[in-house]
């Protein structure tokens, strides 16, 4: 072999890994926000025309794995997310009940707020947050021992600390049978609350205000 | 055993210099088509392509082709999931490797500007990755597929070619997997090496 064939073979060597390091592909993601995601579901088959009243506790529900879990998660934008999700009801036509009288009649929805302060790997939605919300008077009657019935198949998910979640139940549409209140509408932020990044309060309001515009079967009034 | 290797790479080194073997090395650059658009819109700016090409009769050369292709886009849109939706930023990417028998039909053989023609067939591997939030999915199918392509050899001395061509790939459908294609503009070089 020549020296210029030994030359060349080295150069073309040389290139060839440079060329194929130069294909692969870096991701195009760059900041925290991109990664936000924002889960919507729902029962087709639930008429959200026919109804028209909602209450919602005035608290966002830390879950915990356990008891004596640690909190970690802050309470600085509660009150930002409450009044987003209030706003968002309020700009599809549905009235809010504000004081829970039991000489009233009862609302026909009610909505919960609640954010995971731990990791959840491996669930279709939100496990053991149900008895969270057991002592609230908005219930009317209680119904011990009933947990959430959900819209949709299982499929295998994971949450990350600080996803948001918005529960959409039918207090009056109880099933005696299966013993669960039906959840007629459920929306998911992932990872929203993880961080305290400037511009949580922005993030945090067009993500609540993403959850609603992709349901616009929420607005058939 | 030495003596039949030595026979063996002499009579490489003598054919080549009759047959002028052909070694080719090209960026690519992808324009996505058909059902490969409606993943990705934007054109592939990263790709790469190694090329043997042996003449066998006169103008008539076979070869061996193998190629990597990228596609990637980042878009934000809301995707329709079982009973509810889902939104969020998406980075999708297609990686194509492309690995074909070629056939090249190369128009005077002799001078330095050589038009050619030609076609490959083989397989293509072909990974579609989607990315949302956090979460990413992946799929990676074995099509079969053709490529037609026409192009030039331009000599620049020193044994080197200048190497240009635009192939049309076609990747059929494979199984579950819908079909893919995308036309490949290359510019690179070619020696005639050995």
């Amino acid at each position: 072999m020549h020296h210029q064939q030994i030359l060349k073979l080295l150069i073309w060597g040389a290139l060839l890994p440079l060329m194929l390091i130069g294909c692969y592909p870096d991701g195009g993601l760059e900041s925290i926000e991109d990664y936000d995601i924002v889960v919507t579901r729902y029962n087709p088959a639930y008429n959200f025309g026919g109804v028209k009243t909602y209450a919602m506790p005035d608290t966002v529900m830390h879950v915990l794995i356990d008891s004596t879990a640690d909190d970690l998660l802050t309470r600085e934008y509660d009150q930002v997310i409450l009044d987003q999700v209030a706003a968002n009801m309020q700009r599809l036509g549905y009235q809010r009940i504000e004081v829970i009288d039991p000489a009233d009649p009862e609302p026909d929805l009610v909505l919960l707020v609640f954010a995971s302060a731990t990791k959840w790997q491996g669930y279709t939605w939100y496990p053991g947050w149900w008895g969270y919300w057991g002592y609230w008077p908005g219930w009317g009657p209680g119904y011990p021992g009933y947990g959430p019935g959900y819209p949709g198949a299982v499929v295998p998910y994971s949450y990350t600390t600080g996803s948001l979640f918005i529960e959409m139940v039918d207090a009056n549409n109880v099933d005696d049978d299966l013993k669960s209140i039906p959840v007629e509408w459920a929306g998911g932020i992932n990872g929203l609350m993880g961080s305290t990044s400037a511009g949580m309060r922005s993030r945090i309001t067009s993500r609540i205000d993403q959850a609603f515009n992709q349901s616009p079967y929420l607005g058939s009034k | 055993m030495k003596h039949i290797q030595t026979v063996i790479l002499f009579s490489m080194l003598t054919a080549s210099v009759f047959a002028q073997d052909l070694f080719n090395l090209h960026y690519q650059i992808s324009l996505p088509m058909g059902d490969t658009k409606e993943y990705i819109e934007e054109t592939g700016f990263r790709g790469v392509g190694l090329e043997w090409r042996k003449q066998v009769d006169g103008p008539f050369s076979a070869g061996l082709s193998f190629n990597w292709n990228v596609f990637n886009e980042v878009r934000t849109e809301v995707a329709e999931i079982d009973r509810g939706h889902v939104s969020g930023t998406q980075n999708r990417t297609i990686n194509a490797f492309p690995m074909l028998v070629t056939g090249h039909y190369t128009f005077s053989p002799k001078s330095d500007f050589r038009p050619f023609a030609g076609m490959g067939m083989g397989a293509y591997l072909i990974e579609e990755k989607l990315g949302i939030g956090i979460y990413s999915i992946s799929d990676s199918n074995w099509h079969f597929g053709l490529a037609p392509e026409i192009g030039f050899l331009y000599s620049i001395g020193f044994n080197t070619n200048l190497f240009v061509s635009v192939r049309y790939n076609y990747a059929l459908e494979a199984g579950d997997a819908g079909s893919h294609s995308y036309i490949g503009l290359n510019i690179g070089f070619a020696s005639e090496l050995f």
